[in-house]
């Protein structure tokens, strides 16, 4: 259940940059293809590195539990700080707004 | 800022350093196709047809399993075929292997079983056409068991199109006298890499042609087990999800409301940016997948040179997982859990501790990341603490101002 909803999440989050990202991805395949090569090869980079990590974690013997609570750990980590700090934000746009 | 300005360097030095590379593979001379073999080491997604053992079916109907091929890019060359290895499994149950089928005297029956498969083959190329007449064979084909291990060899002509899949058809002969309702399984599994052959395979390269065609066969079969594994684990864990769906209906709905969400790729520049969402992705991925490295190799003593595929087997495969070695390795990986992952979970909960702190603290209004260097972000909160103090008159004068307003 846990891996569901980090797949999801993190699946949702790509999903939704990608929807932004269009355009400007459009727009460096049309106008500045020679980048667009370069990025691919980025891109390959990568997808070769996120393949050795899964192989490279059956190797530990961690079970995808363990791994599922540990991303969990971490994501959360990094998710708290940025929301309160949205959270801060929001709060001094609207103390700057408010008449 | 910083890691703004890092992750800038990494994907400009990234470019700048894979550029050359890229120009010197095109004009390394044994990089480049020395002769009459290419090996492509793709993403291949295999779809095959599994029975279970009391459905029933009837193994004298078609049915179909493909291999699709994903984001392939050929090199502009007119191929003579292209060659996959692949492996075909039959499961059959105790009625097949009584049956008449099974009783040819004095022969090997697992022979007459793949002997009455009719194979019959389909290649869809990326602009729609497609080929289905006298294209494919089974070549070196040996078998083990219930598996019989061999080369897809189709001829192909517009291979330069692009493959987008190959199905394959098959069934049981339905002239033999074989019960109807058998159940049997069956599946079609390749090993993750294919060879696309061009050029004179009659004189010259023909040495070269029989390495390579050893070599194929080599990978196949080193490539089988890790298959048979993947294919084994793939059925518990559909298992395991059949088990854990039919029990808990929170993950029922958590299956529905996720599903809906594809990681469709966008283009080159999402995946560089989401690059740290797909390896925490990857983290949490429960398949383990081999790592297929194509080296080069150059034999100084009849300057023979051409690439080899080496697959590097998933740990799970080797050890954790490895029936083989017994109950033991199983009960000790649970142990193995608590040995590693405890520190491990340990160190991420005093991580989202320091978070939550960083969080609830009034006077830290900057944005806390994962910090690889916590000296760093220690004197940076304190030099931030010391300002307050000493602007703390001034921010107290301000503060009763505001109050008396």
């Amino acid at each position: 259940m846990i891996n569901k909803i980090l797949q999801g999440f993190f699946n949702l989050v790509i999903y939704l940059v990608g929807i932004i990202l269009s355009p400007l991805e459009l727009a460096i395949n049309a106008l500045i293809p020679g980048t667009s090569d370069a990025l691919a090869m980025v891109s390959n980079f990568i997808s070769t590195i996120s393949s050795f990590v899964t192989w490279g974690i059956s190797y530990t013997g961690l079970t995808p539990t363990t791994m599922s609570i540990i991303c969990s750990l971490l994501t959360a980590s990094v998710m708290i700080p940025l929301t309160a700090h949205a959270i801060k934000l929001g709060l001094k746009w609207y103390m700057a707004l408010k008449p | 800022m910083k890691k703004l300005l890092f992750y800038a360097l990494f994907i400009s030095s990234s470019i700048i350093l894979l550029s050359p590379l890229n120009a010197f593979a095109d004009s390394y001379p044994f990089w480049k196709v020395p002769y009459d073999s290419t090996s492509y080491n793709h993403y291949v997604e295999h779809y095959g047809h599994y029975g279970s053992y009391t459905s029933g079916l009837d193994i004298r109907t078609n049915y179909s399993s493909s291999i699709y091929f994903q984001d392939i890019t050929f090199p502009s060359q007119t191929y003579d075929y292209v060659e996959i290895p692949i492996l075909i499994w039959i499961d059959a149950t105790n009625d097949i292997l009584s049956s008449t089928f099974m009783t040819v005297p004095n022969a090997d029956t697992l022979y007459y079983k793949f002997s009455a498969l009719i194979i019959s083959p389909t290649i869809t190329y990326s602009n729609g056409a497609y080929e289905n007449t006298g294209i494919c064979t089974i070549e070196n084909y040996t078998y083990n068991g219930q598996i019989m291990n061999g080369v897809l060899r189709c001829n192909v002509n517009r291979v330069s199109d692009g493959i987008k899949k190959i199905s394959v058809k098959h069934q049981i002969d339905p002239a033999l006298n074989v019960s109807p309702t058998a159940s049997y399984g069956f599946y079609i599994g390749s090993t993750g890499w294919f060879n696309l052959i061009y050029g004179d395979h009659s004189t010259g390269s023909i040495t070269n042609a029989i390495n390579s065609q050893t070599s194929s066969i080599t990978q196949a079969q080193q490539g089988t087990t890790n298959a048979v594994n993947n294919n084994t684990n793939a059925i518990n864990n559909m298992n395991d999800n059949i088990n854990n769906s039919s029990t808990s209906d929170a993950n029922n709905s958590g299956n529905s409301f996720f599903s809906g969400f594809h990681t469709e790729s966008f283009g080159h520049l999402t995946d560089i940016v989401t690059a740290p969402l797909t390896l925490f992705s990857a983290m949490t991925s429960t398949t383990c997948n081999p790592v297929t490295l194509n080296v080069d190799f150059s034999d100084s003593t009849n300057g023979e040179v051409g690439s080899k595929n080496v697959v590097l087997p998933c740990g799970t495969t080797l050890f954790w997982e490895n029936s083989s070695l017994g109950s033991k390795v199983s009960n000790f990986r649970t142990f193995w859990n608590i040995l590693l992952g405890a520190p491990l979970i340990y160190g991420c909960l005093l991580l989202l501790i320091k978070a939550i702190d960083s969080a609830l603290d009034p006077l830290n209004d900057e944005l806390i990341t994962l910090q690889v260097s916590s000296f760093d972000s220690q004197v940076a909160r304190q030099r931030k603490r010391n300002d307050v103090v000493d602007e703390s008159h001034q921010s107290l004068k301000v503060g009763e101002e505001m109050r008396y307003r």
